[in-house]
């Protein structure tokens, strides 16, 4: 269950709409390492985590993406806030505007629409941690890359933020990988899967 | 809403985010090591103060947590511009 908390975790207010911006921006929403992504990834793992603090800190870690989620899509909304027709038609977003008008859809910075496919739920604990490490790394790259591509410092603030934790998570899912890691025979890591075989019963 | 200005009410969610991430990052951290006294101690101060934060947004500004919900004559937490309009 969920609680809403009707503020940003870091605060977005950009007063300039860049409508060519926004069109990057929006892979970090619905693209293949955004946040929606990750937090469906994480919170679809959970369930078969056999660790109670790790499947906690999927849970809190799948929890503080939608907050991110959140934060890209103020970005995007306040970026094409009242734009013109003229506007629109010279950043090149006509063609987002055509299907959603100024509305937020989750897609890539290519335009492809989000799928699910972006992300594994495989059930094996260490299978699924190194997932998750790798996507907070992917995260970061885009962030990096979105960070040459833009110079409006109202913009880049709240992007720093969401990139600082990228590194911070990849942290926190590496301490995750160790406590499974040692639940598990140091001798052979993968003798057994501990989401699914039983040593002993 | 008493004599808060806008002045007030920004740095007030000032405090509010700074205390709260706190709070989300000291959970992490806990989260993989459950055991850390300084981290326990800095998350059991925290928590507390977050709340009164809370629950003075709510008296001056409307709430931002359905826990933290006032009895008014009006459902203030309606009313409140939601939080990607900027402001803050």
């Amino acid at each position: 269950m969920w609680n809403y908390e009707k503020r940003l975790q870091y605060p977005v207010n950009i007063t300039k709409t860049n409508a060519k911006l926004a069109q990057i921006i929006i892979t970090q929403f619905g693209g293949p390492d955004g946040e929606l992504a990750a937090s469906q990834r994480y919170l679809s793992q959970r369930y078969t985590m056999p660790y109670n603090n790790v499947s906690g800190l999927l849970t809190d870690i799948g929890t503080e993406e939608m907050a991110h989620m959140e934060m890209i899509c103020a970005i995007v909304y306040q970026l094409t806030k009242d734009l013109t027709i003229d506007e629109i038609k010279a950043s090149g977003f006509d063609k987002y505007y055509v299907d959603h008008t100024l509305g937020l859809y989750p897609q890539s910075a290519g335009g492809n629409p989000f799928t699910v496919t972006y992300f594994q739920s495989k059930g094996d604990p260490i299978t699924d941690l190194v997932e998750d490490m790798a996507a907070e790394q992917k995260a970061r790259s885009t962030y990096d890359n979105i960070l040459r591509l833009i110079h409006d410092p109202e913009v880049c603030d709240p992007i720093r933020f969401l990139r600082e934790r990228e590194i911070v998570h990849f942290q926190r899912f590496g301490e995750g990988l160790r406590i499974v890691q040692e639940h598990l025979d140091s001798k052979n890591f993968y003798a057994f899967n501990p989401a699914f075989d039983t040593c002993k019963k | 809403m008493n004599n808060m200005t806008n002045v007030d009410r920004r740095s007030l969610m000032h405090k509010i985010s700074m205390v709260s991430f706190g709070i989300v990052e000291a959970t992490l951290y806990l989260d993989t090591h459950p055991m850390d006294e300084t981290a326990l101690k800095y998350i059991n101060e925290l928590i507390p103060v977050r709340q009164s934060l809370l629950e003075k947004h709510s008296q001056c500004f409307g709430p931002l947590t359905i826990d933290s919900v006032l009895p008014s004559q009006k459902w203030e937490w309606a009313c409140n511009p939601m939080p990607w309009e900027g402001g803050y």
